[in-house]
């Protein structure tokens, strides 16, 4: 890009005026208040619409007599050529010569849309222009004087890493925003966690056995008393029954060693009894005998003592056949008669021993089949005992079941119910029956609060977990932000290092030196024979030389606009120094367009054949 | 610089994020697919722009993808 022309409308000092430019070196010369400075405001206000000076704002540039100046630059880019026009007012109008006529491309008065328009088409920013190309009076002790933080940001700005630093700060939010949300998780963690130790279940389990217990002593109060008790008179009952069947066993049993050697007893007397089967045919067919021999022995008798009468009779003869009877037949006879007698009597006797044996034997027989069923009897009744004991031993066992199923505590006399029975009437005991349901339900409510409350819990560990992952690769990319500016900055700078070392050696001003840019935010360190140096501490016209040629290095590197302008760059400096930067100017107008203003004659001596416009007081007036 | 920052300054940037990752003990938990979430994030943003982009977008973008 080449500058050509300067034109002014009621701008600054200046009414309406052109100034020519031309390539090489522009001096413009003049006195203080020639307006010399203006001309350099005017180039810098129509590229960016800022006054190059600082706290100066644009309606302050204008003519005092204008309602509004304006500043116009006509340039080359290629071989197209432009017209910039700027007005204090805002107004922005960009013309583009074509076959000797300007034609309108661009009209607006909207800044930021101006601004990128320029940007986009010629490369023109404020930070690039007002820290690579334009040199105004005293800019270096400003410079020097910055905070590092505003030269970061000048030095971001101009590299474009600044939409690095609005992603950086971006993610910085969104890392706020993560450890935010964390913080809210882990206080949601923390509360749930305290929750979830204050378990219920130990109170639910004492509750409800409490309760349990409640209700059985109200059960026996009410309820089914009646069948427990009827239980209980049951048991009664059947102990005692038992008691009286084990009792009666036991006489039963008397005697007996147990109910085997009963049986065994009675098969001993039916045998005997068996054996004496035969007895009472035996006494029958006996006393048939004795009956018939007595019989016998009578007839026997009484013949003896017909025979006898007979034989004393007078008339001897036999009253029924009347027959002579003769004494010593019938003594025969009477004799015979007589010993069959005697044995008839004999045998007789004999036999009613016998008898009389028989009948004893008889009658002991009688007597073991009186035992026989007695002890038959009392063997039935141990048998239905036996039945009926374990009967009974069932419906005790049964019922003794039953009621220790309802918690009946059959023995133990100091149990919580029989006590809370003995001790509580009723009402009392629904009423704490019901005091308890109800501590019982709300701890089951809480319970399923809690437990809710610990499901949720586990939702919001893994919510935790998410987060605390999502915070991780946050920082990760905060960090990695960083760590990329820095490479962009050490790979834009690097190349600015030796364009800045590269010049520095032509001027021959520092020896053997070392610049570094990286440690200082556009702040150059200098390294001379092995020694840092701070810029702070080199003298006036070193720091001048370093920092135009610092300017001069970062154009080459993020693209020159083809031009320089340093308004007054020998300000402060000796005849030497002046004379270096003569030098240093023709040397750089060999590769730019440069204008500088000065109001020394050594400078103008210097820059002879230089484009010259002379500037004076009364030019403007 | 345009052309820095939107390629090449990606590829930096994830180059950044996986010597991080290999250096720092920190973020060896971090996946592939949450470096592409990080990645994603960042060139959303170049694009667009701090006044476009909310930093609850980085956040949800960030988690959407972990998510996945």
């Amino acid at each position: 890009m080449q500058l050509e022309r300067i034109r002014l409308k009621t701008f600054g000092c200046f009414q309406q005026q052109d100034f020519e430019l031309s390539d090489g070196i522009n001096l413009i010369f003049g006195p203080n208040f020639s307006g010399k400075s203006t001309l350099v405001n005017a180039i810098f206000f129509t590229l960016t619409g800022k006054p190059i000076v600082p706290r100066v704002d644009a309606a302050s540039i204008k003519n005092a007599k204008a309602y509004s100046g304006t500043a116009g630059l006509q340039f080359k880019v290629g071989d197209e050529r432009y017209l910039l026009f700027r007005g204090t007012h805002k107004r922005f109008q960009l013309r583009q010569e074509k076959n000797d006529v300007w034609n309108i491309i661009f009209d607006d008065n909207r800044i930021t849309v101006v601004e990128a328009t320029l940007k986009e088409r010629f490369g023109f920013s404020y930070n690039k222009l007002a820290l690579t190309t334009f040199l105004r009076e005293g800019e270096i002790f400003e410079f020097l004087a910055r905070q590092p933080a505003t030269r970061r940001d000048i030095l971001y700005a101009l590299l474009g890493i600044d939409r690095l630093i609005e992603v950086r700060e971006r993610f910085i939010d969104a890392r706020r925003l993560a450890k935010r949300e964390r913080g809210r998780i882990q206080s949601h963690q923390s509360s749930l966690r305290v929750t979830a130790q204050n378990s219920n279940k130990i109170e639910i389990e004492k509750s409800e056995t409490k309760l349990k217990e409640l209700d059985i002593a109200f059960s026996m109060e009410t309820g089914d008393a009646e069948l427990i008790a009827e239980w209980r008179n049951s048991r009664k009952q059947a102990q005692e029954q038992l008691g009286l069947l084990t009792q009666e066993q036991t006489e039963l049993m008397s005697g007996f060693k147990d109910i085997s050697h009963l049986r065994e007893m009675i098969d001993t007397i039916e045998s005997a009894i068996k054996e004496s089967i035969g007895l009472e045919v035996e006494r029958e067919e006996l006393i048939k005998k004795v009956g018939s021999l007595d019989t016998q022995v009578n007839a026997l008798t009484k013949v003896c003592d017909t025979l006898r009468n007979l034989m004393e009779s007078e008339d001897g003869h036999c009253p029924t056949c009347h027959q002579k009877v003769e004494s010593d037949v019938i003594q025969k006879i009477v004799d015979e008669k007589e010993t069959e007698r005697s044995q008839l009597t004999e045998e007789l006797e004999i036999d009613k021993k016998t008898l009389s044996e028989k009948s004893d034997n008889l009658e002991s027989r009688h007597q073991l089949d009186q035992r026989l069923n007695t002890l038959q009897t009392r063997l039935t009744r141990l048998e239905q005992l036996e039945g009926e004991i374990k009967k009974a031993q069932d419906q005790l066992d049964n019922v003794t079941k039953r009621l220790n199923e309802r918690g009946v505590q059959l023995d133990a006399e100091s149990d919580t119910s029989n006590e809370i029975v003995n001790n509580l009437d009723k009402t009392q005991l629904k009423s704490q029956i019901d005091r308890e349901r109800q501590k019982l339900e709300r701890l089951k409510r809480e319970d399923a609060v809690q437990k809710d409350r610990f499901d949720r819990l586990q939702e919001v560990n893994a919510e935790a977990e998410q987060v605390e992952k999502t915070t991780l690769c946050l920082e990760l990319a905060c960090a990695g932000v960083e760590k990329t500016i820095d490479t962009l900055q050490r790979q834009i700078l690097k190349p600015v290092e030796s364009e800045l070392q590269r010049w520095l050696g032509e001027m021959e001003l520092f020896g053997k030196s070392q610049i570094d840019l990286q440690r200082q935010h556009l702040l150059p360190t200098l390294n001379i024979d092995g020694e840092d140096r701070s810029v702070m501490l080199l003298s006036g016209s070193e720091k001048m030389f370093l920092y135009l040629c610092f300017k001069i290095a970062l154009a080459k590197v993020l693209g020159n606009t083809g031009f320089f302008v340093f308004d007054d760059p020998t300000l402060h400096l000796d005849g030497e120094r002046k004379s270096l930067m003569v030098d240093f100017i023709r040397q750089l107008s060999q590769e730019y367009q440069v204008i500088v203003t000065s109001y020394d004659d050594q400078v103008r001596e210097g820059l002879d054949g230089a484009h010259l416009i002379e500037m004076n007081r009364g030019m403007h007036e | 610089m345009d052309t820095v920052l939107d390629d090449e300054t990606r590829e930096i940037y994830r180059a950044e994020i996986e010597a991080l990752i290999q250096s720092d003990e920190k973020f060896i938990t971090v996946n592939p697919d949450e470096l592409d979430a990080i990645v994603e994030a960042f060139d959303f943003t170049l694009k667009n722009g701090r006044e476009k982009v909310r930093a609850q977008m980085l956040y949800d973008l960030i988690q959407a993808k972990k998510e996945k």
